[in-house]
C-alpha cells in the first residue's frame, strides 16, 4: 500500500488580467472551432506570474509539503522533479532535484527527473514513484515536485488555456492509509509527440538573430492539434477511465470527486459531456482566478477540494488529465 | 533490488547502438575549437576520434539502435511495454517540455507501450532507468522495456573544460531490451545515490529560464574547480560495495568493471580507486568514439557480451559518477 502522506502547492502573490496578456501576446479574436472563441470561452480573468526561477516555485511548494507532512529532509529517500516546461537550464541535461535536494537537506536521497511533457508527468512520476517504492525495501518516501515559470511572453497556450506561474510537491509513503493510490494508468500516443514543443536555441536559424528567448515559447502544430488530439482526446479519456476503473476494481459511480486540469471553460464542458461525469463532480472552481499550472494542476486542484470539504476521508477520487507528449493518464485514490 | 528467491529473474536480453558515419579526428576537434592540443593533454585524454551526426534528427539514431536492438531479440515492438529515454544532452526539442520515446513508440509501431525519460543525472540516467524498469517488472507492472538514448554534441562544444580538456563528446545512440528471464546479462542490483551540492557541476547554463538568450552560455559546462575526482570516485566505490552487497557478492568477486569512456586519465583514476589498475578494458571503444555520454556503457556491455563465451558467466559491475553528482552501481552477471 502506497499513500500520498502530504501535498501543497505555491503560487506567486502578483496577479495579471487576462486580457491584458492576450492583447501582449497578439493572441486571435473570433471563433476557434465548433463555435468556440479563445477569448470569449477560456473562462480565466487572472493568473499568477513572477519573475522568480522556476526552482525557487518548487522548494516553497517543497517546503509547504515537507512541513505537512511533519518529516525532515533526511526522511525522504527519492526525489522526483516531474516538471513539464523549461526549467533553470536545460534537460536533460539538468533539473531542478538536485537543488530540491541541496535545499532541503535530504542527504540519502536519489535525484532524478521525469522527462516527459505535459500534465501527465504528474501520473509518470508518481508511477515511478510507486514501482521503486514497491520493489525497493530501502525506498519508504518519494517526495515528487514541479516548478513552471513561462518565459516572458508565453503565457497563453492557444487555444487550450492561459498559465500561471507557480509550484507544487507531494509525499508518497509506504504502508500510508492516507490518500491511498489504489491505481494508475497511462495511455501514450507517440505519433502525436510534437503537436505541442519547445523548439530551443538549438533549433534557431540565424546565430544571434532575432528574440532568442521567444525559441523558449511552447508552440502548438495546429493541424495535428485539430487532426490528432481533438479528434480521438474524449475517445482515449473514456477509455483511459474504463481501463483504471477495472484496475482498481470499481465502478464510475464510486468516484466521489474527479480532479482534472483546469485549462478552459470549453475544454471542461467538453469532458463532462463526452465522459457523462456530472459537472458538480469534477472540481473546476478557481479556473477563473488562476487559470492552468500545468502540471501542477492536478496537486492545486486536489488541494483545494480537499480544503473546501469537497474530498473528504475515505472518498474516492480520481485524478485524470492528458498531455503533451501525448499521453492519457490517470490514478484512483482512495482519501 | 536484490532478487529474492521468489522474484523472476529480470536482465539486459539485447543491446546495440548506432554511430553517425562521419569520423573526425580529435586534433581536428581541437583545432576547429581552437583548443591547444598539448602531447600531455592528448595522452590524458586518449581518444583518438569521435564520430559526428550531420543529421537534422537526433532521435533517427535511436530509432536505428532500438530498431537494431528488437531484431536481435526477434521480439515484435508491440511486445514493449515501456520505452524509456536516458539521454543527456539536449534533444531536438527541449526537454522536459518533450521526449524521444514517444517519437520511437510511434516510429515503432509499440502501441502498447508508455513512454517517458529520465534526466538531470548524466551518465546515471542510464541505471535509474534501468532501476525503474526493474522495478516495474519485478511488481508486475511490465514485462519488456526498451530503453533508448540519443546524444549529439552541441555544434562547437566537443572539448569539455578548455582551459584544461576533461574529455571530448562524440555522437551517438543506443538502445538497450530488459525483460523477464535470466537470458544475457542478468541484473543483480542496482544502487544509486545523489549529491544535490553538485547539481549544477554538469549543465548547459544558457537556453533555459535563466539565460534564455545567451547563445555564449549554450554549451555543455563542466565545473571542473566545483567538481572533485577524488571524492566522487570514493563515494562510487562505496556505493558499488553496497551494491555487491546487496547482490549477496564481495567487490572482490567482480571481474569486469565497466565504466563511461571518459579519458584515459579518468579510466586510470577509477581502476586505482577500485583496486585493479592498468586496465584499460574499453580503451579501444574511447580512443574510436570518444565519450557518447550514457551510451559508453551500451558500447562497453556489447563488447563483453560479444566476447563472452557460452556457458560462462562473470560478474561486472557498472559504475557512474555522473560528474559528482548523481551515482550509480550495478551488478551483472554477464
Amino acid at each position: 500500500m502506497i499513500g500520498i502522506e502530504a501535498e501543497a502547492y505555491f503560487l506567486p502573490e502578483t496577479k495579471k488580467r487576462v486580457p491584458e496578456i492576450l492583447d501582449e501576446e497578439d493572441i486571435p479574436f473570433g471563433t476557434l472551432a465548433k463555435n468556440i472563441d479563445f477569448r470569449r470561452d477560456v473562462g480565466i480573468e487572472e493568473v499568477h506570474v513572477t519573475e522568480e526561477l522556476s526552482s525557487k516555485l518548487a522548494l516553497r511548494a517543497v517546503q509547504k509539503a515537507i512541513s505537512k507532512a511533519g518529516i525532515l529532509g533526511d526522511d525522504v529517500d527519492l526525489i522526483i522533479d516531474f516538471t513539464s516546461i523549461p526549467q533553470d537550464y536545460i534537460g536533460p541535461t539538468w533539473s531542478a532535484a538536485g537543488f530540491i535536494q541541496k535545499e532541503i537537506n535530504a542527504h540519502k536521497a536519489i535525484c532524478t527527473a521525469v522527462t516527459v511533457g505535459g500534465c501527465s508527468s504528474y501520473h509518470f512520476a508518481m508511477e515511478a514513484a510507486c514501482a521503486m517504492i514497491s520493489a525497493e525495501e530501502n525506498i519508504n518516501r518519494a517526495l515528487l515536485f514541479a516548478g513552471d515559470r513561462t518565459p516572458n511572453l508565453n503565457k497563453t497556450y492557444y487555444p487550450i488555456t492561459v498559465s500561471s506561474d507557480g509550484g507544487s510537491a507531494l509525499i508518497l509513503k509506504k504502508s500510508c492509509e492516507r490518500g491511498v493510490i489504489l491505481a494508475t494508468d497511462i495511455i501514450s500516443v507517440g505519433r502525436l509527440h510534437d503537436v505541442w514543443y519547445v523548439p530551443g536555441l538549438g533549433n534557431r536559424q540565424n546565430d544571434g538573430q532575432g528574440n532568442l528567448e521567444k525559441l523558449l515559447h511552447m508552440h502548438c502544430d495546429m493541424k495535428k492539434f485539430n487532426d490528432g488530439v481533438i479528434l480521438i482526446n474524449f475517445t482515449m479519456f473514456n477509455r483511459l477511465i474504463e481501463r483504471v476503473l477495472k484496475k482498481a476494481g470499481k465502478k464510475k459511480q464510486d468516484i466521489d470527486m474527479f480532479i482534472y486540469p483546469t485549462f478552459s471553460t470549453w475544454d471542461q464542458n467538453y469532458f463532462c459531456k463526452s465522459t457523462g461525469i456530472p459537472r458538480e463532480k469534477v472540481y473546476t472552481k478557481k479556473l477563473r482566478e488562476r487559470g492552468h499550472v500545468q502540471e501542477s494542476d492536478m496537486v492545486i486542484n486536489y488541494v483545494d477540494a480537499l480544503n473546501e470539504g469537497f474530498i473528504k476521508k475515505g472518498n474516492l477520487v480520481m485524478v485524470l488529465t492528458n498531455g503533451a507528449g501525448f499521453a492519457w493518464t490517470a490514478a484512483i485514490i482512495r482519501h | 533490488m536484490k532478487r529474492s528467491g521468489k522474484q523472476a529473474p529480470v536482465g539486459i536480453v539485447s543491446t546495440a547502438y548506432c554511430l553517425p558515419p562521419r569520423k573526425m579526428f580529435v586534433r581536428d576537434v581541437f583545432k576547429e575549437e581552437e583548443v591547444e592540443l598539448a602531447g600531455a593533454i592528448a595522452d590524458q585524454i586518449g581518444i583518438d576520434q569521435v564520430h559526428v551526426f550531420d543529421g537534422k534528427w537526433r532521435y533517427q539514431l535511436a530509432l536505428e539502435a532500438a530498431r537494431e536492438c528488437l531484431s536481435k531479440t526477434g521480439l515484435n515492438a508491440t511486445e514493449i511495454d515501456a520505452v524509456v529515454d536516458f539521454s543527456v544532452l539536449p534533444q531536438d526539442y527541449v526537454v522536459p517540455s518533450w521526449c524521444i520515446s514517444n517519437s520511437i513508440q510511434h516510429e515503432l509501431g509499440a502501441e502498447k507501450a508508455f513512454n517517458l525519460g529520465f534526466g538531470g543525472g548524466g551518465t546515471t540516467n542510464l541505471l535509474t532507468a534501468l532501476k525503474f524498469v526493474v522495478s516495474l517488472i519485478r511488481t508486475g507492472r511490465a514485462n519488456t522495456a526498451l530503453l533508448i538514448a540519443t546524444d549529439v554534441a552541441i555544434p562547437g562544444n566537443r572539448v569539455i573544460n578548455q582551459d584544461a580538456p576533461l574529455t571530448v563528446l562524440g555522437d551517438g545512440a543506443s538502445a538497450l531490451i530488459v525483460s523477464k528471464g535470466s537470458r544475457g546479462a542478468e541484473i543483480l542490483d542496482i544502487e544509486l545515490w545523489s549529491d544535490g551540492r553538485q547539481n549544477d557541476v554538469l549543465c548547459v547554463p544558457g537556453g533555459g529560464l535563466a539565460h534564455p538568450d545567451r547563445l555564449d552560455l549554450y554549451r555543455l559546462r563542466i565545473d571542473a574547480e566545483a567538481y572533485s575526482e577524488a571524492s566522487s570516485l570514493l563515494n562510487l566505490k562505496s556505493l558499488t560495495e553496497r551494491a555487491a552487497e546487496k547482490a549477496g557478492i564481495n567487490l572482490g568477486d567482480v571481474t569486469l568493471f565497466v565504466n563511461p569512456n571518459i579519458s584515459s586519465k579518468d579510466r586510470g583514476k577509477f581502476t586505482e580507486a577500485f583496486g585493479f589498475p592498468d586496465d584499460d578494458s574499453f580503451g579501444n571503444n574511447r580512443r574510436r568514439y570518444g565519450h557518447v555520454q550514457g551510451t559508453d556503457f551500451v558500447i562497453n556491455l556489447s563488447q563483453i557480451i560479444t566476447n563472452g563465451s557460452e556457458g560462462q558467466r562473470n560478474l561486472a559491475a557498472v559504475c557512474s559518477h555522473g560528474w559528482g553528482f548523481s551515482y550509480g552501481a550495478m551488478i551483472l552477471n554477464v
